[in-house]
């Protein structure tokens, strides 16, 4: 019994000891600060509703990337950082465009339906 | 020996012609698909005259990172490298894109205030100008109808005169020859039933005050029954019996005093017809 603990555990240093030499967890970057801020910018202005595919994108991008940087692949996690950031600002802007058509389209259905009543009562 | 020289050429022209290709083959960067895709939204978004502002830097973003994209394919650097910046670039030149369409319906909301009070003021001014036609109509058919009803302007407003020629002598009986003044007093009061009418008989001084009172009264209550025959409303007309008082004619010649046997029909104005009315008793 002793003897399983004992190889258990040297088995288990071994793992965190190889784990350690491939490659430090990363602390995390400007990047993912950026991407992250920007993930919650474009979730405010209503992406998850107006740009669903860009912002899920956008979050799988990060989940990666920290996944990468958990790996300390530090080139690869900024790569996948920027790229979540790219999204999370498309998705951003596009929920706004599309939240800012419907409400000009709703301001000329108003003004037209003004414009019908108008020429409705002024006709004789 | 004449014939082995040009095939000797021709073989090294070939080997030549070869070597070129591969060395172009060996430095020609390969193009990337991702690279093209970020090329053409990027030359889309540039070619869009309207953007502008934030869309601006972001077309900037994404042309920087298109650069970079081909510097890299260039240098031949690895194809994950190559993509990142192709990504970017063209995340970067969508954006833009939606910043402009952003941007248009910003300014549509913006200018919907503008856009209302247009319609209103066109539609005021259009009230405005079919009011205005209708009122000149309006004023036009009255100008008409006064003229049809030969009625004369007077201190006391517009006064139509049944003269003395209308009754027999000392009789309130209307002839038949005021037959034409009556029926055109009805078409006029049918065709503005807000006009209503006072009705005064007058006498001449001969006789005693009390019977030309009566006469005078007689005389227009006649011509008040004369139009309530002919459907004109009781309560649109107001008589009144004044006696041989306000003479317009000479009491001492025969013709003056034909002229004060008379019975005058008041148009009231439309907002003094209910104030003349009230005084009925």
């Amino acid at each position: 019994m002793k003897c399983i603990q004992a190889a258990g555990a040297a088995l288990i240093g071994s793992v965190v000891l190889l784990g350690g030499c491939a490659s430090a967890p990363l602390a995390p970057s400007t990047e993912m600060t950026k991407a992250k801020a920007a993930i919650d910018q474009a979730d405010r202005a209503g992406a998850r509703e107006y740009a669903t595919d860009t912002l899920n994108s956008s979050v799988q991008k990060m989940a990666q990337g920290q996944a990468a940087a958990a790996k300390g692949e530090q080139v690869q996690s900024e790569q996948l950082f920027e790229e979540s950031y790219a999204d999370a600002h498309l998705a951003q802007i596009s929920a706004q465009s599309a939240k800012s058509a419907k409400d000009a389209a709703d301001v000329d259905k108003g003004i037209a339906t003004l414009q019908n009543e108008a020429s409705r009562s002024s006709t004789p | 020996m004449k014939t082995s020289f040009p095939r000797l050429l021709t073989a090294t022209t070939v080997a030549a012609a070869a070597s070129l290709a591969l060395a172009a083959c060996a430095t020609t960067p390969q193009s990337n698909p991702m690279l093209e895709q970020a090329r053409a939204a990027v030359t889309s978004a540039q070619n869009n005259p309207q953007v502008a502002g934030e869309s601006k830097v972001d077309l900037t973003t994404a042309q920087s990172a298109l650069a970079q994209g081909d510097a890299l394919l260039k240098a031949g650097k690895p194809v994950e490298d190559v993509n990142h910046q192709a990504y970017i670039a063209e995340r970067f030149a969508l954006a833009a894109q939606k910043g402009v369409d952003l941007e248009t319906s910003r300014k549509s909301i913006a200018d919907a205030n503008n856009r209302r009070n247009a319609v209103l003021l066109t539609a005021r001014e259009d009230e405005a100008a079919r009011a205005n036609q209708l009122a000149q109509t309006k004023s036009q058919e009255l100008a008409a109808a006064l003229a049809a009803l030969q009625a004369s302007k007077t201190d006391r407003g517009l006064v139509v005169t049944l003269g003395d020629v209308l009754f027999a002598t000392g009789r309130a009986d209307l002839k038949s020859g005021s037959r034409q003044t009556l029926d055109r007093l009805t078409t006029f009061l049918r065709a503005y039933p807000t006009r209503n009418v006072q009705i005064d008989g007058y006498t001449d001084n001969v006789g005693g005050d009390d019977y030309n009172q009566g006469l005078s009264e007689r005389r227009a209550d006649s011509v008040r029954d004369a139009l309530t025959g002919m459907g004109i409303a009781n309560d649109r007309i107001l008589t009144k019996g004044l006696g041989k008082s306000s003479p317009v004619g000479d009491n001492d010649t025969a013709a003056g005093r034909q002229e004060n046997r008379r019975v005058e029909v008041l148009i009231l104005d439309e907002g003094a017809a209910r104030t003349a009315l009230a005084e009925r008793p």
